[in-house]
């Protein structure tokens, strides 16, 4: 015989589930967790690294990378002596919960004081899946093009904070800034978006400033 | 391509009810899946076909529903199923409207064949039951 059965069952049950296990982890650790998103190549190891560097006597970063499959970035993290666990991907396209959770068991949470997340670069696929993470960050450079938000709106929809990196190399490319911007406040009203270059530092402060105020929320009352 | 995962995910707790029900084999497997998830229904099929080649569900069909998306108005509160990029109300023009519904991913019916009566079990959980 032949029988239906109803199942009425979410698909990313389990992802979520871990992803929910992630955040009571790290709440219990009281740290904050960033996930970087962009194309390869727009400059998440480049902000984590100006990161690490500015914010090295104030807030204690540890950093999960993800990366489809050679160690280079968590190399670079390492080399400025922060703390760093390499997730590959063995060409997976993006992160999952369970490899981030099992990334955690490598990190003395109770040493940092924030974590960052860098995802597998790519535009699609990161967004639907959640790490746990406290915010998420959307980062697009220059050479990419304006219309990027367009082509890709559910990232920029779901981020928290969207960043234009590579600023310095706006006056070699023909990037409409204005529609850029019109498209991400289309989007997502509620983003933060912040203009950097991690070349000539341009913009590098508001960078600093965001992560300041997710690690202390309350610490704003200065400006 | 994470059309791979998700096809994975599907196919795990297919293989699950199947089990449960003497290993009986999958003929049909539905999914809901949200105008929001960017997956092309056309690739999670060939995931899921191709993951499955050597289980139970080998050459199942995977229905995919599509669900619609919908949005509030973050002014208004007016809700409506948007057919542009930003999400703009109909009614005061306000763009960026929060979704509603769109992120649906699920797993809705596994129909299986030649179930044999004494082994079938209509609940997915029966932990340690065994058909033999
Ligand atoms: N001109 C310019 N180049 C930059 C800037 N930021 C990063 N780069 C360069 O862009 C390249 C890629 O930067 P990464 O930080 O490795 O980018 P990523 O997003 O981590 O790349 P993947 O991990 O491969 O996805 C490197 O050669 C950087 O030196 C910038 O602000 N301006
Ligand atoms: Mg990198
Ligand atoms: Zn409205």
């Amino acid at each position: 015989m032949t029988m239906e059965i109803h199942v009425v069952q979410k698909v990313m049950k389990v992802n979520d589930e871990i992803a929910q296990a992630i955040r009571s982890r790290l709440e219990a650790a009281r740290i904050p967790a960033v996930n970087l998103m962009s194309a390869p190549g727009s400059g998440k190891t480049s902000l984590i690294e100006t990161a690490i560097r500015s914010l090295r006597d104030t807030v204690r970063i540890g950093v999960i990378e993800g990366d489809p499959d050679t160690t280079r970035d968590a190399e670079r993290i390492a080399a400025l002596g922060a703390p760093v666990v390499q997730i590959n991907t063995a060409g997976g396209c993006h992160l999952e919960a369970n490899l981030v959770n099992r990334a955690l068991d490598d990190l003395d949470l109770d040493a940092l004081d924030l974590l960052v997340i860098e995802n597998v670069g790519n535009l699609v696929c990161p967004v639907e899946f959640d790490l746990g993470e406290t915010r998420r960050a959307a980062i697009i450079s220059i050479p990419e093009g304006h219309d990027k938000p367009a082509k890709y709106p559910k990232l920029f929809r779901t981020a928290d904070v969207v960043i234009l990196n590579k600023i310095d190399l706006l006056p070699y490319v023909d990037f409409d800034e204005p529609r850029f911007t019109g498209d991400v406040r289309g989007l997502n009203p509620d983003a933060s978006l912040l203009r950097v270059s991690c070349r000539t530092g341009e913009g590098v402060l508001g960078w600093l400033d965001w992560l300041r105020a997710v690690v202390q929320p309350t610490a704003q009352v200065g400006r | 391509m994470h059309e791979f995962g998700i096809a994975d995910a599907i196919l795990a707790k297919t293989l699950e009810i199947s089990a449960a029900n003497g290993g009986a084999s999958v003929e049909r497997v539905q999914v809901l899946v949200g105008g929001l998830r960017q997956l092309v229904p056309e690739m999670l099929e060939f995931a899921f076909n191709a993951l499955a080649a050597e289980t139970a569900a080998r050459g199942a069909a995977l229905d995919v529903e599509l669900a619609p998306v919908r949005v509030v108005c973050r002014n208004c509160e007016h809700a409506f199923e948007p057919d542009d990029l930003f999400w703009t109300c109909p009614v005061c023009g306000t763009c960026g409207a929060n979704a509603v519904t769109g992120d649906e991913l699920i797993l809705k019916s596994v129909t299986l064949a030649d179930v044999a009566p004494e082994t079938a079990s209509a609940r997915p959980e029966p932990s340690g039951e065994k058909g033999r």
